[in-house]
């Protein structure tokens, strides 16, 4: 016999079976009273307490599944929320605009208060904002500076940030806790992403410029991606001109070692 | 609720095809496939609310629809919860029925409808939870067919094992069997019923055959 054949025996072997199933009878008693209930039109809604209940129907368990889900994603979206910037100083004096609001220098609880992630800031000339965001990093912002600032990076995932920079200086200086970070500065002419790392990113009227005083920076212009070294600068302008190499001036070298220290005792490392 | 479908006419009285191409072979159902149709007098009698009338329409379909909620929950407590809400359904739309056509299509949607609703319920989760102690509904009674004891526990042993392999079918199966081959409708009228195709309903009927007897074979293995 073939094993479809077989197979078909077996089923049919069942199905007799199935036709062969006695009939059970109800007891006798549930039977008459049942019957009076429906005669007279008195059958209770159920003969045990316990109710269909709003879950147990496949909307209520759709419904169920839905917010059970949504609370895991917000529990764990607030769990995820990594450390917010924090303001730490301030230098010169007049209004910088954050968001289009003129805030006074001079009273930094002000400025704290409106900063937030993603904030446009507009410096002064003279000014600078000084900002940590703990564990991660320290960004200094220079007078001049027209810039919006990075989020807050998530502690798992959604760990990149992005700034701008359309004109002035911002300098950065990462900590222990930025490994997996991502941190992008777009200028008009380019993208530097940092990975770890002490640096400044510089807007002059006609280019953009990458320093970096330790680690490795990548360099996106034209897009062409360039990696600038330790202890050079590379510039790339707006008119066409090639892109420059060049070892980093005294001058940014002072500020960027001033920024490494700053950072390791903010940072703690 | 469901009330009386106008669209059900009557039960399609050709059990399921033979030995079809496309799925296993298949023995015919049982002769009647429908439950017996209910006097027309009567009907109309009962859906006018006469006592009477009523009480005999109660006991031309309490039977049939009490052994396959029973046989689909295994239960007898559980198959008396849904009788009950079968019959209070019934006895809430019996004024609307259509007297012109047989109410058998319709009990039938009812019964699986409240099959179906009472597997969704908090009790039937709860019944799944706890068996009684002092006596297992699924233990079938010796035949009083049989020609002598040992008989009558080989057939009780084997309507154990059938019935415990039913109740492990998914709902949808366990339904396709229950009214293919337990009830004898025809694999059209069980589409009508359960609101799919034919085709589906018959590769849905392949599908539990299947199932049951790999479940069958299982228990068969020591």
């Amino acid at each position: 016999m073939t094993s479809r054949r077989k197979m078909d025996a077996g089923l049919e072997s069942v199905q007799r079976s199935l036709t062969r199933l006695p009939r059970r009878a109800a007891t006798r008693e549930f039977r008459d009273r049942l019957r009076s209930q429906f005669v007279r039109d008195t059958i209770p809604g159920r003969v045990r307490g316990v109710p269909h209940t709003w879950w147990s129907t496949r909307l209520g368990m759709t419904a169920m599944a839905a917010s059970s889900a949504a609370a895991i994603l917000a529990f764990a979206w607030l769990l995820n929320t990594g450390p917010a910037w924090k303001l730490t100083g301030t230098s010169g004096s007049g209004m910088v605009q954050i968001d289009g609001r003129p805030t006074p220098l001079e009273v930094p609880a002000e400025i704290a208060r409106r900063l937030h992630p993603g904030a446009h800031v507009r410096l002064p000339a003279d000014a600078q904002l000084d900002l940590k965001l703990p564990g991660i990093a320290v960004v200094q912002l220079v007078g001049g500076s027209d810039a919006t600032l990075p989020g807050r990076p998530g502690r798992w995932f959604g760990r990149s940030m992005v700034a701008s920079l359309d004109a002035g200086e911002i300098r950065i200086s990462t900590g222990p806790a930025f490994r997996g970070t991502r941190l992008e500065v777009v200028t008009p002419e380019a993208r530097a992403i940092v990975t770890g790392t002490t640096l400044a990113v510089l807007r002059p009227a006609d280019a953009s410029c990458v320093c970096v005083l330790e680690g490795t920076v990548s360099m996106i212009h034209d897009g062409s991606t360039a990696t600038v070294y330790a202890g050079f600068r590379r510039s790339v302008f707006r008119d066409g001109r090639a892109p420059r190499v060049e070892p980093i001036r005294p001058m940014e070298t002072m500020k960027l070692t001033m920024l490494r220290t700053q950072a390791k005792q903010a940072l703690g490392r | 609720m469901p009330g009386p479908p106008a669209d059900i006419t009557g039960p399609d009285s050709s059990p399921g095809p033979a030995g079809s191409s496309s799925g296993p072979a298949i023995v015919s159902g049982p002769p009647a496939g429908h439950w017996p149709a209910f006097n027309r007098e009567e009907l109309k009698r009962a859906h006018s609310g006469d006592g009477e009338a009523l009480g005999r329409f109660f006991d031309h379909y309490f039977d049939r629809i009490f052994s396959v909620v029973h046989r689909f929950v295994g239960s007898v407590d559980a198959a008396q919860d849904i009788t009950q809400d079968i019959f209070l359904k019934v006895r809430r739309h019996i004024s609307r029925l259509d007297i012109e056509k047989d109410p058998a299509p319709w009990l039938y949607t009812v019964t699986v409808n409240a099959c179906r609703d009472y597997r969704r319920s908090a009790w039937w989760r709860m019944s799944r939870q706890s068996v009684p102690l002092d006596h297992d509904p699924d233990t079938p009674e010796l035949s009083s067919n049989a020609t002598n004891p040992e008989q009558a526990l080989v057939v009780a042993e084997e309507e154990r094992r059938l019935q415990a392999a039913i109740r492990r079918l998914p709902p949808d199966l366990r339904l396709s069997v229950l009214l293919h081959d337990f009830e004898g409708l025809s694999h059209e009228h069980i589409a009508r019923i359960t609101g799919t195709s034919h085709a589906a309903a018959r590769k849905r009927h392949s599908r539990a055959l299947r199932a049951l007897a790999d479940l069958l074979g299982e228990g068969a293995t020591p």
